[in-house]
This record gives structure tokens, C-alpha cells and sequence, in this order.
């Protein structure tokens, strides 16, 4: 287990303990990216900022419920994150017209400070960009769309202007091909 | 449905995760992961493979005000009614004035770049208007007054910490009602760990006892790294 997941486990522990303290470290240090993920999903500060609200709420809450098999403490709360926004996304309907596909997963200046050290995805993450490296442009734009846009199958088709049986299938065979390689 | 299948169920699980699964389909799902153990476990996995996408995410600093919320939600701080109702002091003109004061400190840390990090905290307003922003080095508090400061010729402002471990608050100097102005970290202060940091308003000059006479407006806790 590398470092940081460890620190966040033990904030999570003490924070499940009722630690106030330790819920405000696992704040800090996890938020910027918590609400990084919820803002790309939601494209409103607003909407945003209430998902995050409402995930530490729940982590609060939930925070004993965590187990090592939900993956590591960062994936768990990224998790929760996601499936808030998404749940707002849903009832508020966003149109997705200006979504920058280019700006998402591709921008990894060399000098980035690597992020994944402080928030605990780290040697995940290595792996999965050599896995998702080994998709098609097809298949990767895809599923990037759908995981950080959340975008639906038509709404892909329309930004990419292909035909909605070619995204399904892209999105299908490009995470059983995703599958193989990460669990190899 | 079969759910030995374990391709159909990657399938779902991928839907689920990503959201392009939605309605009566989604609400279903939910119910049968409850229900399935195996299910769950899949969502689990897949979780675990693509949570990782959004570490190349950059990160964004959420307004200072969520982490208030927050802590308002939980019941840790009071809710901002319950602090403008307070008026029968013997200052509650103070009070009264000061209402809207909520002190919110939190820790703006360049994100992720100093490990010599400078903490930066913010006193300011429920409706989001700055009266203080406080820079802290090792041992100097760097404290710049904004013009949304509400100026007293007759009273101060009085920054205080109170230390984790319950002690008694330790006056960190007055606040300056306009421009900047460094305060030194007491000697005492130095190597405690603060729970939360407190502004009272006090006689011209501070309090004359070494320890807060007028009320003490607000308190929050502070995140400390």
C-alpha cells in the first residue's frame, strides 16, 4: 500500500472514529480534486460545489462503511463524487454543447507535479494511461467522454458525429480491451 | 437477467459507473447490487480501473465557503440565524453590527506546491465579503483589513487561537481596521496546534486582561496541514 493511500486510510479510520480533525485533513487534501472531478461532470460552479458539499456529508456519515475491497480511499470518495453529480446531472438536464473534448486526460505538461503521490492514485494510474494508450482513438475519446463529461451514448454520437451503434460498441470492446490489460 | 455472466455484468457495471446507463435501467441496477453480491463486486472493480482517469484531472480549489457549509450541515458551527438572534448583551449593538461576521478560516494552501506550506486564512462575512485575509508564516501573521471592514474609533478587533489541547485562548494581536499589519506569533502559540482562531471586539488597545472581555464573535475550526 503506498504512503498516501495509508494517510488518507487513517484519516478515514480516525475520521469514522467522529475525528474532526482528521475529516478536515482528508478535506484538504482531497477536495481540489474531488471538486475538479465534479466540475467537469456538472461545467457549474454552483452545481459543483453542492456535490461536494453532499459527497464529504456522506463520507462523513459512510466513512466506516469503507472497505479495502471499494478500492483505495481516493477511488471510494471520487465514487461517491461522482455518482452525486451524476444523480444531479440527471434531474437537471445540462445540454452539453461546448464540452472540450481535447482538454480532459491530454494535457500532461512534463513538469506536472505528480498529483497522484499526495492523493493516493498514483501507481493506478500509470497503468491505466499505458492501457488506455493501447485503445484506439475511438475507443479512448469515448469513454473519456462518458467518464468525465458524462455524456450518454447519444449525446457522444452528436459530439463526435458518429453513428450511435459505433459509440456503443466502441465504449463496449474498448473497456473489454481496457479490462484485459489491467487485470493481465 | 443471468447474472453468472460475468461480460454482461462488466457491461453494466461500465453503464453504471459512467453514467451513460440512466432511468428505470439505472434504478434497477441499484436495487440488484444491493441485492447481489457479485454485482456489487463488480462495480467495485470497475470503479477501481477507471477512478484513476481523474487523476489527470488538474485539481480546483472549491470556494472557501463549501468546507463552512459543510461543517454547518454537520452541526459544527452555527447556523447563521441562530447567531443574528443573539442581541440581548450588554454590547449587542456590537453584536448587532458584527452579525454577518463569520469567521471562516481556511486553509488556502497553494495546492500541493510548498511542502513549506503558508497557511492563509479568511475572516470574512456569510454573504462572502472579506473583512480579513491573514497570511501565516512560521512566526508572523501577516493581516491585511479590507475596505468591508466595519471601522470603530472606539473599539478593536482582537484575533485570538485557541489550542487543541484546551487552554486558555492566546491573544494574537489587534486587527487592523484598514491596510496591513504584522502580528508576531506569541512564544506561547508557537508550538501548539490551533483549533480554531477567534475575533472578539474589545476596548481601544484589546483586551485588558489577557483574555477576551467582549464577546467573542465567532469561532470555526481551522484545517490545519
Amino acid at each position: 500500500m503506498d504512503q498516501s493511500q495509508q494517510q488518507l486510510l487513517q484519516w478515514l479510520y480516525e475520521t469514522a472514529q467522529g475525528n474532526r480533525e482528521a475529516f478536515a485533513k482528508l478535506y484538504q487534501a482531497s477536495s481540489g480534486k474531488l471538486f475538479s472531478v465534479s466540475l467537469h461532470l456538472l461545467r457549474r460552479h454552483d452545481w459543483a460545489e453542492d456535490v461536494l458539499q453532499d459527497a464529504f456529508v456522506r463520507i462523513w456519515h459512510n466513512a466506516a462503511d469503507y472497505h479495502a475491497e471499494k478500492g483505495s480511499v481516493m477511488s471510494w470518495m471520487i465514487s461517491i463524487t461522482r455518482y452525486r453529480a451524476l444523480d444531479l446531472l440527471k434531474s437537471r438536464r445540462v445540454k452539453w454543447e461546448h464540452v472540450d473534448i481535447s482538454e480532459p486526460a491530454n494535457d500532461q505538461s512534463t513538469d506536472e507535479i505528480p498529483l497522484g503521490e499526495v492523493i493516493g492514485l498514483a501507481r493506478e494510474k500509470v497503468k491505466l494511461d499505458d492501457c488506455m494508450s493501447s485503445l484506439t482513438d475511438d475507443h479512448r475519446v469515448s469513454i473519456q467522454l462518458a467518464y468525465f463529461n458524462g455524456l450518454s451514448h447519444q449525446e457522444i454520437t452528436e459530439h463526435t458525429g458518429s453513428a450511435l451503434g459505433s459509440v456503443k460498441s466502441w465504449i463496449r470492446r474498448g473497456l473489454t480491451q481496457l479490462k484485459r490489460c489491467l487485470e493481465a | 437477467m443471468k447474472f453468472d455472466d460475468q461480460n454482461l455484468l462488466d457491461e453494466l457495471a461500465v453503464d453504471y459507473i459512467l453514467g451513460t446507463m440512466r432511468g428505470a435501467a439505472r434504478r434497477r441496477f441499484q436495487k440488484l447490487m444491493m441485492s447481489q453480491p457479485n454485482i456489487r463486486q463488480t462495480v467495485w472493480r470497475w470503479e477501481q480501473h477507471l477512478n484513476p482517469l481523474a487523476e489527470s484531472l488538474p485539481t480546483s480549489a472549491p470556494n472557501p465557503e463549501v468546507w463552512l457549509k459543510i461543517q454547518r450541515r454537520l452541526g459544527w458551527l452555527p447556523t447563521e440565524q441562530r447567531v443574528e438572534t443573539r442581541t440581548t448583551s450588554r454590547v449587542s449593538w456590537l453584536i448587532a453590527a458584527a452579525a454577518s461576521i463569520l469567521l471562516a478560516v481556511v486553509m488556502l494552501r497553494p495546492y500541493l506546491v510548498d511542502p513549506v506550506s503558508q497557511q492563509v486564512a479568511l475572516i470574512q462575512t456569510t454573504d462572502a465579503k472579506v473583512w480579513w485575509s491573514i497570511a501565516k508564516t512560521e512566526l508572523q501573521l501577516t493581516v491585511r483589513a479590507t475596505s468591508a471592514v466595519q471601522a470603530h474609533t472606539d473599539k478593536d478587533y482582537e484575533l485570538w487561537m485557541l489550542p487543541a489541547n484546551g487552554q486558555a485562548p492566546i491573544s494574537l494581536g489587534l486587527l487592523p481596521q484598514n491596510q496591513e499589519r504584522i502580528l508576531q506569533v506569541p512564544a506561547a502559540a508557537k508550538d501548539l496546534m490551533i483549533a480554531a482562531l477567534a475575533v472578539s471586539i474589545e476596548p481601544k488597545g484589546g483586551s485588558p486582561t489577557g483574555a477576551p472581555t467582549g464577546d467573542v464573535l465567532f469561532t470555526a475550526e481551522i484545517i490545519t496541514l
